[in-house]
């Protein structure tokens, strides 16, 4: 049995973003993907701003949160779910603290302090402005 | 004027005012409570009994001039869900009421001798007792508008509904907002048996022509004022435009289900496939469709920037209830297997009216349906239970008295309560901080007790390193402790979101506690001061029989593996004996 070429993936994007795929405050979206992408690839093909996203998440693991830039090579897999919120989503620091997380934003997090709501990071200054 | 103590006898109807003795002074809101209940009450006695007192106090900087979203009243008794001490608090318009009149605490005490219900009226004149027999039986909507048809001046409506007139131990205290709703809930704990096992329906209260709050120092206050007003109006958060403006609480339905962490049919999953159309989303979809009353920035008492309330409308606009919490909506609804938002709003409506906490409510519910009473998804048989509740029907009040009674009534073994009080909406076994402070608090199970400070903006150091197990114990602490200060000043807990991050914000909440009170205090004293308070409610709890033994997570927990990440609570007990174990210190 051969591996498949492509990966079927859904996503669905949450708040304002949503409006570019057509919901008003959630849309879901089905798409193919070339096996081996990355989360990162995901993205760009969805054209999602990057400066309009908050919390982004892979198969139920947080790969993102307000603020950070994350270069997202994350796997995806065949049949991944992604979900992509908007700037300005809330998720306090206690009600995540412990949840899955993916190994980018870990780094990233050991690097500019776990406990923060929302960042600004030079970086993220730079890149997203 | 100094502040007083109005201690209102119910046995003897007798009301009398006495000065602030000193080793209350410094306290206020959940400090003040805590220490009233920690030097009056016997931690042994009966919940229900004549030896418990219901104690109601306004915060440090609640009815000061144009202290942002500072209208959170506490209210302080032996839990008779839990059996241990209680704190919980409310929005609405009694706290800068209470304030204004010059009032620190109200301690209402005794029962009445002619067994009579009684409608208390507290103005600048003093209190006035009248008969309650009118009231009885009536839902906190009626009562509500009687009381503003009956009295003039827009007066705090403080009452309970025919759950607290049973003494059921999920009967929570309702306070009205400012268009007279009854949305706003001390909801945890069964504090509203307490209030009925005094003998008292409804307490309304008239601030006009109070002395008003002093504010000690108005320099200080106003620069403090200022620095957290503009931390509150700056960050992502809590800003015009920002999470909790847009979507309110229930914004994060859709993120702890992306997270895994959503507990789904009586905590049997992590997600529920039927988040989106319960969540914040959703209702702002429909108040926007429907228009009419309906508002989707609603502050739940006057001077609230943040408005993260709502008024959801029915189909026509008109109004139908307020407000429909992430914690609500996902007990009544993803816990029960339901994703009916209008279901949602009517079981919401069930509970302002009859007066029962939502979170024990759709767990209670829950358990229900595990043993097999009604089937998950089943919102018509939920809404009967209601029902049964209403009238007071044997298996009503069994349900009434919350999820562990229910349980045990259907014979179920999995129920998610810790020291007898229903878990909120976060899962422990995936949200593993969360459950350090679910087992450890002494509240029971409660989302609200451990609000995240960070070590270097509390001034307790950055030692703790959040991302490994090590310093869970250390975490948990400074988080309550910060919590236990923030409850104690009167603002609302969501001001911890925009002074994690911006420490200006922070240091402003010191200040302006500072600048009222004329308290020596800065943001370096809040996790000190906070502990304080953690001490007094620890020690009550241990005088009442706890031991560590009660600081744990549900057994099913440890055991059963929860999807989708398939993970179990692992922390050890020794690590949560950890969180407290300073509390003997130097003895």
């Amino acid at each position: 049995m051969t591996e498949a070429s492509f990966y079927k993936v859904n996503a669905t994007i949450y708040g304002d973003l949503s409006k570019y795929f057509g919901g008003k405050h959630i849309a879901i979206v089905d798409l193919e993907m070339p096996a081996a992408s990355t989360l990162g690839d995901l993205l760009t093909e969805l054209e999602i701003p990057m400066a309009e996203t908050s919390f982004i998440f892979l198969d139920a693991v947080l790969c993102d949160v307000p603020g950070l830039t994350i270069i997202h090579d994350e796997l995806l897999k065949d049949g991944s779910h992604v979900g992509v919120f908007s700037t300005g989503y809330m998720w306090p620091y206690q009600y995540r603290e412990g949840i899955r997380m993916s190994e980018p934003l870990l780094a990233a997090l050991r690097e500019h302090g776990a406990m923060h709501n929302v960042y600004q990071t030079p970086d993220n200054v730079l890149e997203k402005e | 004027m100094a502040k007083q103590i109005l201690r209102i006898n119910m046995s003897e109807l007798k009301a009398t005012y006495e000065p602030v003795p000193e080793k209350w002074a410094k306290w206020a809101g959940r400090g003040l409570t805590s220490a009233i209940v920690f030097d009056e009450v016997d931690p042994t006695c009966h919940p229900l009994g004549p030896n418990n007192k219901l104690v109601i106090a306004p915060g440090w900087v609640s009815g000061s001039p144009a202290a942002p979203s500072s209208g959170r009243t506490s209210f302080g008794g032996k839990s008779p869900l839990t059996g241990g001490i209680k704190e919980a608090n409310s929005g609405g318009l009694s706290s800068q009421k209470i304030a204004k009149l010059g009032i620190a605490a109200i301690i209402l005490e005794g029962a009445p001798k002619d067994g009579k219900w009684y409608e208390i009226f507290v103005d600048k004149d003093g209190v006035k007792f009248e008969d309650a027999g009118y009231l009885l039986g009536k839902g906190m909507y009626e009562v509500d508008k009687l009381m503003w048809e009956k009295y003039p001046n827009k007066p705090a409506v403080i009452g309970i509904g025919p759950v607290g007139e049973m003494k059921l131990s999920n009967a929570g205290i309702s306070v009205n907002d400012p268009e007279n709703e009854p949305g706003r809930y001390a909801g945890r704990g069964g504090l509203g048996a307490v209030m009925g096992a005094r003998g008292v329906k409804v307490i309304v209260v008239d601030d006009k022509g109070g002395p008003g709050v002093e504010v000690a120092d108005k320099e200080l206050f106003t620069q403090g004022r200022k620095k957290l007003t503009a931390a509150i109006g700056s960050h992502d958060l809590t800003k015009k435009d920002g999470g909790l403006w847009t979507y309110g609480t229930n914004v994060l339905m859709n993120i702890i289900n992306e997270a895994g962490g959503l507990p789904t049919r009586g905590f049997s999953a992590g997600q529920f496939e039927g988040a989106a159309k319960i969540s914040g989303e959703a209702v702002v979809e429909n108040i926007q469709a429907r228009g009419g009353v309906g508002a989707i920035h609603h502050a739940c008492h006057p001077g609230c920037i943040m408005q993260c309330s709502s008024i959801y409308p029915h189909e026509d606009g008109s109004a139908f209830v307020s407000v429909i919490e992430y914690e609500t909506a996902w007990s009544l609804g993803a816990n029960c297997g339901i994703d009916d938002i209008e279901y949602i709003a009517q079981a919401t409506w069930e509970c302002n009216d009859i007066g029962l906490d939502t979170i024990e409510a759709g767990n209670a519910i829950a358990m229900a349906m595990e043993g097999g009473y009604i089937e998950f998804g089943d919102t018509e048989g939920a809404l009967k239970t209601f029902d049964e509740i209403r009238k007071g029907t044997p298996l009503g009040r069994i349900m009434g008295q919350g999820t562990e009674a229910t349980a045990k009534a259907f014979g179920v073994n999995r129920v998610p309560t810790v020291k007898g009080q229903a878990m909120p909406a976060y899962e422990p076994r995936a949200i593993k901080g969360i459950g350090v402070t679910y087992a450890t608090t002494a509240m029971g199970a409660d989302h609200t007790s451990g609000y995240t400070i960070a070590p270097e903006i509390a001034g307790v150091g950055g030692k703790v390193d959040p991302l490994t197990d090590s310093g869970k114990a250390e975490l948990s602490l400074t988080f309550q402790a910060a919590t236990a200060f923030i409850d104690s000043t009167g603002y609302c807990l969501f001001i911890a979101f925009p002074i994690l991050d911006i420490p200006e914000g922070w240091a402003g909440m010191a200040e302006t506690v500072a600048g009222v009170s004329g308290m020596d205090i800065t943001g370096d004293d809040v996790i000190a001061i906070g502990k304080e308070i953690l001490k007094k409610e620890r020690l009550f709890n241990e005088a009442a029989g706890f031991t560590p033994a009660d600081d744990r997570l549900p057994e099913f927990m440890t055991y059963e593996p929860l999807p989708p990440h398939n993970v179990t609570w692992t922390m050890a007990d020794e690590d949560l004996d950890k969180v407290y174990d300073w509390v003997h210190e130097g003895e």
